[in-house]
């Protein structure tokens, strides 16, 4: 009995110690902890005057998960991000498909879709604000324009990019239309789309952000914004962290899907 | 040019291999009808001097003539829905002949065409923007990136940092940035560099991690010390990324400046749209927006252009994107 409680100990103090002499754990906390430290010292002497510390935005957390609508703002950044990057999906990959297949819609409407992909999307901010009848529909509307051209072009390039000799492979062994649109095309293009959509999902909650700061009663932008408002930075950077945290699970959960959906790209 | 070998088959089957020079030649001679078509087809030669026909092949291209009719129908459309039959709320986009007109109008209505000085102003002042925040964002971010591919402390110590940061996208950095900074002009170039800044570590990182092992010991058995790997080793070998990762850079950093000068800015192309919408001033909002999109699309083929200038040895380009 009393070796087998040693035992366990001994085998998990064995593990602790290997994750100590782990370089990449040991190093990597060094750094993180290098940094917040430099932060705190920073703030205790003075150097950083506006800045809160660390010390002090963990204290306030709580305090700010509890205010009115901390919550209510994620649901509504949330709803914009992906009901915009879900429209901009579905007509994205319906143009570059169409575009990749038909060489005439491509030549007439691709320069077109040139011309306005270098406009940044937030340019548009100002005119969606005049022109879509509600702020809702206005964030929706930018969040769209932010994820198109990236799932567009990927959509495209991905049909480019596929190798000329399986499209004839699949021809001469007889594959009608539909056979080669889902047995070629598709798997060809998948991974390339995956880029373009996990690309886009970064860039919708960047549009969403700007878009709330300038327009919105509510929402994670809105809410940092709100706290430069009143002055309270711990409210800033407790919004910015959310903002973080939310970009990140949602890149996250596409590139877990994108992995699911390709299996065979694992190796690479 | 890869068709020599076509041309001297196909024009006059039968007979030996000509000179490429007599073949061109001969065909512009004749009237053959069969040389006629195949002097039409994109692949042939164009002779000296021959401008009309340049001209015309330009012309004749499917590829111009598709892009016509997009356009064509693209403005139609546009100018229908405006000017012609006008759904509701269609009236806060102006029509593009009016449009077009204020920009080239030596007297424009809202005080912004090409003829103003205030239009060059608003330019100017983000272009420096963008180009002050690029520069900052090149010069840390590719050393940045190179440590972090190149030795494994800095990389285990530091990219848990980058990688904690850089979720937070820049325009969520502009209350604090403008609370932060002393002057807003800071505020809003520092907001512009840090998605550039981002961009360009990461791909630098990538290009370095990219390089094959032998190259580093192949380096290390011809006695090159640090200095010299670094020249003649680490920096081409990451330069495709590098470069890919610049391009990426500026996109974003245009993308970042117009949140920016947006929420922030009191000058500047974005602040120039933001006014038109406080003062509809419909023209202007437009004008600002295709000129934001003409200045990015041009820093981004200057881009391309000195990457491929200085990587003539590197012939297809490749990369990741961030």
């Amino acid at each position: 009995m009393n070796t087998i409680v040693l035992s366990g100990f001994a085998r998990r103090r064995e593990r602790v110690k290997r994750a100590l002499q782990n370089p990449v754990i040991w190093q990597g906390a060094l750094g993180i902890a290098t940094f917040f430290i430099v932060w705190q010292f920073a703030r205790w002497i003075g150097l950083m005057t506006v800045l809160p510390s660390p010390i002090e935005v963990a204290q306030a957390v709580p305090q700010q998960m509890e205010q009115e609508g901390y919550w209510l703002s994620w649901v509504a950044s949330s709803r914009r991000v992906f009901l915009g990057f879900f429209a901009a999906a579905i007509f994205a990959i319906a143009l570059g498909v169409s575009m990749g297949m038909a060489r005439k819609l491509r030549l007439g409407g691709f320069p077109i879709l040139e011309i306005l992909r270098p406009i940044p999307p937030l340019a548009w901010l100002p005119l969606a604000i005049l022109f879509w009848p509600s702020p809702e529909m206005t964030m929706v509307f930018l969040t769209f324009l932010g994820a198109f051209f990236p799932i567009f072009i990927n959509v495209l390039a991905g049909i480019d990019n596929i190798d000329m000799r399986y499209i004839q492979a699949a021809h001469s062994l007889g594959a009608s239309q539909r056979t080669l649109f889902w047995r070629v095309m598709v798997p060809g293009a998948l991974p390339s789309l995956f880029t373009g959509l996990s690309i886009a999902i970064g860039i919708t909650w960047e549009v969403v952000i700007a878009a709330e700061m300038a327009s919105a009663q509510l929402g994670l932008g809105y809410l940092t914004w709100n706290a430069y408002m009143s002055q309270s930075l711990v409210g800033i950077v407790v919004g910015m962290l959310s903002i973080g945290i939310a970009g990140m699970a949602s890149s996250g959960v596409m590139s877990w899907i994108g992995k699911r959906a390709t299996p065979w790209q694992r190796g690479h | 040019m890869q068709n020599v070998a076509e041309i001297t088959r196909t024009a006059k089957p039968g007979v030996k291999p000509q000179l490429v020079a007599d073949v061109v030649r001969e065909a512009h001679d004749t009237h053959d009808p069969y040389d006629e078509r195949l002097r039409q087809s994109p692949d042939w030669p164009v002779a000296p001097g021959d401008w009309g026909g340049r001209i015309y092949r330009a012309v004749s291209l499917p590829r111009l003539r598709y892009a016509l009719l997009g356009f064509a129908l693209f403005f139609g459309l546009w100018y229908l829905l405006t000017a012609v039959v006008v759904p509701p709320r269609f009236h806060f986009i102006p029509d593009p002949v009016y449009l077009f007109g204020q920009w080239i109008s030596k007297e424009p209505q809202y005080g912004i065409s090409i003829f103003t000085p205030e239009y060059y102003e608003h330019i100017k002042v983000s272009v420096i923007r963008v180009y002050i925040a690029f520069a900052i964002s090149v010069g840390i971010g590719a050393p940045l990136g190179i440590v972090l591919g190149w030795s494994s402390f800095g990389r285990n110590t530091l990219f848990p940092i980058v990688e904690m940061l850089r979720p937070i996208p820049p325009l969520a950095w502009v209350p604090l940035a403008v609370l932060t900074f002393p002057e807003t002009e800071m505020a809003v170039i520092f907001v512009t560099l840090l998605a550039s800044f981002f961009a360009t570590v990461l791909n630098t990182y990538l290009g370095v991690r990219s390089i094959p092992d032998t190259y580093f010991r192949a380096a290390a058995c011809l006695g090159y010390g640090r200095v010299d790997v670094l020249r003649r080793v680490v920096v081409p070998g990451a330069l495709p990324f590098i470069f890919t990762g610049l391009q990426i850079a500026m996109g974003v950093a245009w993308f970042s400046l117009v949140g920016g000068e947006l929420i922030a800015g009191t000058s500047g192309l974005g602040y120039l749209i933001l006014d038109g919408y406080t003062q509809l001033a419909l023209p202007n909002i437009f004008i600002g927006m295709i000129t934001l999109g003409v200045l990015g699309w041009a820093s981004s083929a200057l881009i391309r252009k000195v990457g491929k200038a200085m990587m003539a040895w590197h012939v297809k380009g490749q990369g990741e994107a961030a």
